[in-house]
């Protein structure tokens, strides 16, 4: 259930957010949309590889957490099985949204299905009177930080698809003897990148997105690391 | 023997900058590679004040491949040819009214045969009730509802369903012209052509215009429109009339703009049969193109205009309609010395299958995979490309006229005359009477250049219910279990289609919001 709506002290003034180190509100995700700032923390853990929006056909850099639809390989009751979690996972249930009477404004939103929502445990969103808590104004700039970042992000698939570097890519895998498949995901064509005009491959220098598409060719390794985490769980 | 320097093909000029000339000259471009290499240029002379007929907006599958060929973008063609998909010709009243079965049929674009197994002989041998496009595809069933082709996320130029385009034909040629002279090394010339001079050995030796002077090439394509300007006027070569095997020779075309721009936009073209021809009518994105095709034998201009008005379900003279008269047939040759015509001035048919497009696309392709380097090497060339052409033209003929001579109405002359057999090629005749006892087979249609096929047939005569009998054939069938399952399949696939498939409109608009990756 998505619930989404604006954030104020009439409506949330009582409301705690509690921390959940295993994140269940994604366990069932297979992929986790991630932003350009991340890249390089996240690549240590996971796969980052490009998919396409289902609504624009968009290009978008997520990062692989299981190998079919519905599975999550990091999660566990205990907590999550990495150093590092992508930032959507962690600004949860908060996001920004767009205002209604006013679509260039964007406000902060409350999923209010979290079970993270309630009276008595965690952080305080607002102060007494009213005013918004030092915890909610981190987790409002950390917010800000990723709408940012998501922007850049747009930049730098964009990019990618111009100087036409996506191929598409089929993960075929075998676990526990049953050979599985992942489609419509996408890699940098490491041969298509050597072979990029100089004028081409400077843009991706200087805009800053060539240590992005190292660590996006870096993290496939860690593709290994789900199988393995695959056989792991079927064992 | 050496062939001396004299006579190296390097220059070729393509007159007429319609649809025809710009994928011409594009395709020449394309194949001489005339953006990097310098050894043959390609030249297109237009006149900047004649109309082009624009008329064609239908295409065919085949273009999706030639556009991909040249290097134009899908997401340009849909956001600057006011494009959008067409999956099928919806063939509505070709058949008299019958008791308990539709009055249209649809030839749409995914093959109708499996690798596995053959399901025509098993929708012959059922009841016949449900539609054949129906029985052996979904396609059908994605039209009827107005779902797009393909997914968003898919590459340009692919998708869940074999499509084409509608598209507006003088948008298109503006796109063309574009990437020829921008991307592919076409030069462009903008003057009038006064005079075409010939030289003695019959071929010619230069064109007049009135602003870029005397052009002269070593190869002249006549893409100049019906007028034949080139390979007609100035070479006499004659024109075989066919209207007397098809005898649509008259159009009259209109503009219908849309009331509610939501309005969902068509995924075929509806081909409605009248008493004397058939009206068309194509949904592009931002208005319709509708016209009567009609044969002036059997009604005149008035009337005409009467049955597009009631179609239109307005009155006649509210409308401000285009008379378009056809020349229906080819030409004797379609090249000659060192001149090769393509485009309406090599032959034209009524656009039933939108075969227009088609087969200049086709010719222009053959031309720049055949070009010589040399002109000595010209009359060899141009017998092969007559004699090829020359079939395509007839094997088109004789599938437009299938369209009609299988019919059972017989409300107007116009009707029954089509069943005449003097009005029947014989090529066509020969066929028919192989499919009356066993379905076409791809032997049936050996010719590489050939231009329709098995499925084309199949879907044209299975819909107008041309009764094959395979009554010999039951006892091989024994396979009902496994169509069952297919059956149920295809019902699945459907279903789960329909949850991602969106309607055609919003479609064109998230392309034309997002554009398509090219992977």
């Amino acid at each position: 259930m998505n619930a989404i709506t604006p954030l104020n002290p009439q409506n949330h003034s009582g409301l705690k957010l509690a921390h959940d180190p295993s994140f269940a509100q994604v366990k069932n995700e297979h992929m986790l949309p991630v932003v350009v700032h991340e890249f390089n923390r996240l690549a240590l853990d996971y796969p980052l590889v490009f998919v396409k929006h289902a609504n624009t056909g968009a290009f978008q850099p997520v990062a692989l957490t299981g190998l079919a639809a519905g599975q999550n390989l990091y999660y566990q009751l205990q907590g999550w099985q990495a150093d590092s979690a992508p930032m959507i996972v962690r600004n949860y249930p908060l996001v920004l949204i767009e205002d209604a009477a006013n679509p260039e404004q964007l406000l902060v939103g409350v999923n209010e299905a979290s079970q993270l929502l309630n009276a008595e445990q965690g952080e305080a969103l607002f102060n007494a009177d009213g005013s918004e808590s030092e915890f909610l104004f981190k987790r409002k700039k950390q917010l800000e930080d990723f709408y940012q970042s998501s922007q850049l992000t747009s930049v730098f698939v964009a990019l990618l698809a111009e100087l036409q570097l996506l191929q598409p890519q089929t993960l075929n895998v075998t676990i526990a003897q049953q050979k599985q498949q992942l489609t419509g995901l996408y890699f940098i064509d490491e041969q298509k990148l050597n072979a990029l005009p100089a004028a081409q491959f400077e843009q991706l220098r200087q805009r800053g997105f060539l240590s992005l598409v190292y660590a996006h060719l870096l993290s496939l390794r860690n593709i290994e690391r789900l199988v393995k985490k695959a056989a792991g769980q079927s064992s | 023997m050496a062939l001396s320097e004299q006579g190296l093909v390097q220059h070729v000029l393509v007159v007429g900058g319609g649809t025809a000339g710009w994928l011409t000259a594009c395709h020449l471009a394309k194949a001489l590679q005339c953006s990097s290499n310098p050894a043959v240029s390609v030249t297109l002379v237009e006149s900047p004040d004649i109309p082009t007929i624009g008329v064609g907006e239908g295409t065919v599958p085949a273009i999706r491949q030639s556009l991909q060929y040249l290097g134009i973008s899908e997401t340009d063609l849909i956001r600057y040819c006011d494009a959008s998909f067409k999956q099928s010709i919806r063939f509505q009243h070709w058949l008299k009214p019958s008791a308990g079965q539709a009055d249209f049929y649809h030839h749409v674009f995914d093959y109708p045969e499996r690798q596995d197994i053959k399901l025509t002989p098993y929708w012959l041998a059922s009841d016949r009730r449900q539609p054949y496009a129906d029985f052996v595809g979904i396609q059908s069933q994605f039209c009827e509802l107005g779902l797009a082709p393909k997914l968003i996320t898919q590459p340009e130029y692919d998708g869940i369903a074999n499509y084409a385009y509608h598209l507006d034909a003088a948008k298109f040629a503006q796109l063309l012209t574009k990437h020829g002279t921008e991307q592919l090394g076409v030069r462009h010339i903008k003057a009038k052509v006064q005079q075409v001079s010939t030289a003695v050995d019959g071929s010619i030796a230069g064109i007049n215009t009135d602003t870029a002077g005397y052009l002269q090439a070593d190869l002249y394509v006549d893409c100049s429109g019906f007028q034949a300007l080139l390979l007609g006027e100035a070479l006499q070569i004659g024109f075989i009339a066919k209207n007397d095997v098809l005898f649509c020779d008259s159009a009259i075309a209109v503009q219908v703009p849309y009331t509610d721009e939501n309005t969902p936009l068509a995924c075929s073209t509806l081909a409605t049969a009248q008493d004397a021809g058939w009206i068309w009518d194509i949904a592009l994105p931002s208005r319709r193109g509708v016209g009567y095709v009609y044969s002036s034998r059997y009604c005149d201009k008035e009337q005409a205009e009467l049955t597009l008005g009631r179609y239109l379900g307005v009155p006649a003279d509210t409308l401000s309609m285009r008379h378009i008269p056809m020349q229906v047939g080819y030409r004797q040759r379609f090249w000659q010395h060192n001149c090769v015509a393509i485009g309406l001035s090599q032959g034209f048919v009524e656009p039933l299958e939108a075969t227009g497009l088609l087969v200049y696309d086709a010719s222009a392709r053959m031309l720049a995979d055949i070009l010589p380097a040399h002109n000595m090497q010209f009359a060899a060339a141009a017998e092969q490309f007559n004699l090829q052409v020359r079939q395509a033209w007839d094997k088109v003929i004789d599938f437009i006229k299938l369209h009609y001579c299988i019919s059972d109405r017989d409300d107007s002359d116009f009707w029954r005359d089509n069943r005449c057999d003097a009005s029947i090629p014989d090529s066509l005749q020969q066929k028919l009477q192989l499919w009356q006892s066993r379905t076409p087979i791809p032997y049936d249609f050996p010719g590489r250049f050939e231009v329709f096929h098995t499925d084309n047939y199949l879907y044209v005569l299975y819909g107008m219910h041309f009764n094959t009998d395979i009554s010999a054939l039951t006892p091989r069938l024994n396979q009902q279990q496994r169509v069952a399952q297919l059956a149920t399949a295809q019902q699945q696939y459907l279903n789960q289609a329909r949850q991602s498939l969106l309607a055609h409109r919003q479609l064109i608009e998230q392309i034309k919001k997002y554009g398509l990756a090219s992977v």
